[in-house]
């Protein structure tokens, strides 16, 4: 790997005063499972500074709140699959988590690496986006929190500046009984990049009516996104198997709407229909 | 036969090296003052090479030197059996993985900058990638075949077209198969270290043939044969792979030695082994299988049109199996099988576990269960009533009197394994709905694989091995057929120690090294147990004379009915240790030389070109698959697979289970993952590491079961003929009809792999509108 220069500071604070002493362009480097591979294909960080944030003990934690979660920055997969908070309050994203790559990338790489990285294919971007995931930067001295949505804008880009450095993502705290689900289909089962993921938040009242919904798909979308006027589909009422086939439907009309139709389209769309629709009823409907 | 040694499972002698990760593999070699190498790759799959300019290159800093093939003293060009192959490209370049410079400097990374600065101008040429449209094409890659068909081979059997008339079901289909990578673990790394004494170099790194390899260092740089030491490290996986590649870069590592008069190491990084290593040949198949209203075949015509890409190498060869392996272990009357082979710019084609065979089993057994449906019986049935048996003749015409023809046995265990009626019965009527999204299906296949090279190498198939007995009672094994993860080591060591008559611990192996053991054939054609053991056998035959003359002289006593067996040796009344007849042939009065080598070499096959004997002798495999399809998603999940083989006598069981779990591994990764991404317009490939390149991980691979169905073969000498092929050439057509089961109509998929697009799409083409 060719770099400018390399450090390793031993706190955040350390880390905030070279991002503003340091001159030119550089990567902040979370586990380094995207960055050591970007390095092999060429020589792209040569004249980079590469700061070494992995293990900061304040990117540390997962911190259950009274409505939300909040994930530091250095967490890795393994953690957050592990995290019996996770596993309670946010069970979707522990989900997601334990499909990526293999155990040895799990227990190394970082969530908020992963984010920045802004791999459509990323498999936390889907659940973190059906939690209303926020992102927590350090810009110039000062906390920003921005949704997801504004943090990655395109495949491969976000909004962040180089000076910016991920504190923490703070993602929705989903009540005990919340139902869901973390699809992923693979060309195989380990080590694979998902062609598609399914993910889904719902919620049913006493009355068996649906009050929170929240469903995406991964790994077909520019950027992690929601659809509200899918939710509406189904919130408010009881789920039976004509909404739901319904929701699974206008959740694969989104393909072709917001990617244009491409050659996959072909195969993507009408699975992404399929398997929303097993997945939905699987678990909505009334056995 | 009371054995002592083989048949008892037992561990590999390199296993503590290698899982205590002490073996030396091809990139561990490090020495002083080494040079590293980087070859600068074609940018066009063909075009005229107009020139070279590496001043620039040369500049560099830490750059030794940077050749091209101007500097390549000898011929130009090398090859197993056809003189093609470019270690340099010189005039032309063929395919994208033609190196057309290679540079040498004291890093790596020097060296990977400095090839950045060689500049070659070409003139592009139009770039041929479909084999169909090649044949007859007027642009030529291979002037030697104007109309760019390499060779081929047609095997005929009695009058096919009397059969097809006759028979009541012709069943007819095209079927295609891909490029498919050997997906070794470790790429390609040589290490070349020159003498300061003499012209001389020595070889270490992944090679698979080390003769061959001397053949072409020799005939390119004009060293003298002795001269090429040739010595494989420990390698990691080839499965046939690892021979025209690792030789190429051997040439130009020992032509930048002998340049510098310093070390030279080459390895590829995945990406370049991808790129520049040849592959499975891709073949398509017309095919008709011809049979009565009974399914009782009468004769199958098939034209196989093969893609050999860039270099001849092992094609012909290839088409040689693919037309006498090709038709099965089945009766039938008569046989046109013509399989051609094709020059494109795609990567050459060679050697992979198999060599054809996978492929056309592809075809034969999904045209077989098609025959089985339109004849309205179970694929196991239309496969009862044509597996050879003894005393059948193969459809190449081959009387097989000589041994036991197992497949029937090999199936019917299988079959059982599986469960495989129940399951048919059950999943078939499951099927029928066709609302049905989460369908099974069961698949076998079955075949006959020749053990070794076969008649279309009559008289070059050949084994070598030379065993020294040194005072200390030790047996010291030079077998230039080499480990490349198969374990032969150990089954040769095994070998050795059964046929001397004493324990494996009285046994040690040297490492393959050309100035030490004699000239021998390449570890290839599943011929390492077969064709070593037998010249382990008659070395150890021999070395047994020269003991028997000894304590003859020494004890005095007759020697006609000498036993050497469990380190005992046994004559006229004396049971003396083996350590005793040692030291009779060392004992200052007799001094003989308990040291020998063996040779053997199969025995000349009938063969007309056509029809005959294409083998000495056969191994017997079936194995049955279970699959999963989704048709929501096109996605297929193997259940179980049940591997049987009849591979004479299994040396080392535990080591032969090994053999067959691989396979059945690798069959599954050509059968639905495995797609290399061939660009047509510019004969690139897309995927070129294993991030794209899919094959299965352990995840992916089910509890298969293997069964070794043992009957030792008269013709071989620890009764052992063949596994390593045989072991995955059944396995695609076993999981493809299995996978057409599921989607109800037998050789519906006919193109590989049967990834989850093709599935899904199968899928949707069956039973999509239906549902709307």
């Amino acid at each position: 790997m060719r770099y400018k220069d390399y450090y390793s500071p031993n706190s955040l604070k350390e880390a905030e005063q070279l991002l503003k002493e340091l001159d030119g362009p550089v990567t902040l480097l979370a586990g380094g499972t995207d960055i050591m591979v970007y390095a092999r294909e060429d020589d792209r960080y040569q004249d980079h500074h590469i700061i070494n944030i992995y293990g900061l003990p304040e990117l540390q934690g997962i911190e259950l709140k009274d409505d939300c979660i909040r994930i530091g920055a250095g967490v890795t997969h393994s953690e957050i699959e592990q995290s019996p908070i996770i596993q309670k309050y946010a069970t979707v994203l522990a989900d997601g988590c334990r499909t990526v790559g293999s155990l040895q990338i799990r227990n190394h790489a970082t969530l908020a690496g992963n984010i920045c990285n802004a791999s459509p294919a990323a498999d936390s971007l889907a659940p973190l986006a059906v939690l209303d995931a926020k992102v927590e930067v350090l810009r110039d001295g000062e906390m920003v929190l921005m949704p997801l949505y504004d943090v990655i804008v395109k495949p491969y880009r976000t909004s962040l500046s180089d000076r910016d450095l991920v504190t923490a993502v703070i993602v929705r705290r989903l009540p005990e009984d919340e139902i869901t689900c973390f699809y992923k289909l693979g060309r195989r089962k380990a080590l694979a990049i998902s062609r598609m993921t399914i993910t889904y938040v719902a919620h049913k009242a006493d009355d068996g009516t649906v009050d929170d919904f929240n469903i995406t798909a991964g790994a077909i979308f520019p950027r992690p996104m929601t659809f509200p006027d899918i939710n509406e589909k189904l919130l408010g009422k009881k789920p039976d198997e004509t909404i739901l086939e319904d929701v699974a439907r206008a959740l694969g009309n989104k393909i072709p709407e917001i990617t244009g139709i491409r050659k996959s389209t072909a195969y993507k769309q009408p699975v992404c229909s399929n398997l929303a629709a097993r997945i939905l009823k699987e678990k909505l409907l009334e056995v | 036969m009371t054995t002592y040694t083989i048949g008892k499972s037992t561990d590999r002698i390199d296993a503590e090296a290698k899982v205590t990760g002490k073996a030396v593999f091809g990139d561990d070699a490090r020495f002083p003052n080494m040079l590293y190498c980087k070859g600068v790759y074609a940018e066009y799959a063909h075009a005229k090479i107009l020139s070279i300019d590496t001043s620039e290159a040369e500049k560099m800093p830490g750059v030794a030197c940077v050749v091209t093939a101007k500097d390549i003293p000898g011929e130009k060009m090398f090859g197993e059996l056809y003189i093609d192959q470019y270690p340099i490209a010189d005039d032309m370049t063929r395919y994208l993985g033609d190196v057309v410079a290679v540079v040498a400097a004291d890093t790596q990374a020097q060296a990977n900058a400095a090839a950045k600065r060689v500049k070659v101008s070409y003139e592009p040429l139009p770039v041929l990638t479909v084999p169909e449209a090649a044949i007859g094409n007027e642009q030529v890659i291979n002037p030697d075949y104007p109309d760019n068909i390499c060779g081929g081979v047609h095997a005929l059997k009695g009058d096919i077209d009397k059969s097809l008339r006759e028979s009541d079901i012709i069943v007819e289909g095209h079927f295609e198969t891909q490029f498919v990578e050997h997906a070794y673990i470790e790429p390609e790394a040589v290490t070349v270290i020159p003498s300061p004494m003499r012209p001389e170099v020595t070889v270490l790194g992944t090679l698979q043939a080390p003769y061959n390899a001397r053949i072409s260092i020799h005939r390119c740089l004009n060293v003298p044969m002795s001269q090429i030491i040739i010595r494989p490290s420990a390698i990691g996986g080839s499965f046939g792979g690892k021979i025209e590649t690792a030789e190429a870069m051997s040439v130009r590592a020992s032509l930048i030695a002998l340049k510098t008069g310093r070390v030279a190491h080459y390895k590829l990084t995945r990406e370049e082994s991808i790129v520049e290593s040849y592959k499975r040949h891709p073949i398509n198949f017309d095919l008709q299988l011809g049979a009565d209203k009974d399914g009782y075949i009468k004769g199958l015509k098939v034209k196989a049109i093969g893609d050999c890409g860039s270099y001849i190498n092992m094609s012909p060869p290839v088409a040689y199996k693919v037309a006498t392996l090709g038709p099965g272990p089945y009766r039938m009357d008569s046989l046109d099988y013509d399989c051609q082979m094709v020059i494109t710019n795609n990567n050459h084609t060679g050697s992979m576990r198999g060599f054809g065979t996978p492929q056309a089993i592809f075809a034969l057994e999904n045209a077989m269960d098609m025959l089985a449906e339109k004849v309205g019986i179970s694929p196991l049935e239309i496969r009862r009533r044509n597996l050879l048996a003894n005393g059948d003749v193969s459809p190449c015409g081959h009387l097989l009197d000589f041994h036991e023809v197992s497949i029937r046995s090999c199936m019917e265990k299988a079959v059982k394994e599986l469960d495989y009626e129940r399951k048919y019965a059950e999943y078939k009527e499951q099927n029928k709905d066709p609302k049905r999204r989460i369908r099974r299906g069961v698949g076998i296949a079955t075949t006959m694989r020749g053990a070794s090279v076969g008649a279309d190498g009559n008289g070059y198939d050949v084994s070598r091995v030379l065993i020294e007995v040194l005072p200390d009672g030790n047996v010291h094994v030079n077998l230039g057929l080499v480990e490349i993860g198969q374990g032969l080591r150990t089954t040769q060591a095994m070998m050795a120690a059964e046929g001397m008559g004493v324990s494996l611990e009285h046994v040690t192996m040297g490492e393959t090294d050309t100035s030490r053991a004699p000239i021998t054939g390449a570890c290839i054609a599943s011929r390492g147990t077969f064709v070593g053991g037998m010249a382990i056998r008659d070395c150890c035959d021999k070395i047994h004379k020269i003991m028997a003359e000894a304590v003859a002289k020494v004890y005095k006593k007759p020697v006609d009915d000498i036993v050497f067996e469990n380190d005992r040796v046994r004559f006229a009344d004396m049971d003396i240790s083996f350590q005793d007849a040692v030291n009779a042939c060392y004992s200052c009065d007799v001094n003989v030389t308990p040291t020998a080598v063996g040779t053997y070499y199969v025995p000349m096959l009938k063969w007309d070109g056509h029809t005959g004997e294409p083998f000495y002798t056969y191994t017997y495999s079936c194995h049955v698959a279970e699959v999963e399809v989704d048709l929501d998603c096109g996605t297929v999940e193997i259940i179980k697979m049940v591997g049987c083989h009849d591979m004479g006598r299994s040396i080392n069981p535990i080591m032969a289970d090994g053999q067959i779990y691989g396979g059945m591994a690798m069959a599954e990764g050509m059968a639905i993952f495995e797609d290399l991404g061939l660009d047509r317009k510019t004969g690139r490939l897309k995927n070129t590491n294993y991030e794209n390149y899919i094959i299965p991980t352990a995840m992916d691979v089910p509890e298969n079961v293997a069964i070794r169905n043992e009957n030792p073969d008269p013709r071989s000498a620890f009764g052992g003929h063949s596994l390593g092929e045989p072991a995955t050439e059944p396995g695609v057509g076993a999981i493809t009809c299995a996978i057409n089961m599921a989607l109800g109509k037998a050789g519906y998929i006919r193109s590989l792999p049967a990834d989850i697009d093709r599935v899904f799409f199968a899928g949707q083409e069956l039973f999509g509108e239906k549902e709307a």
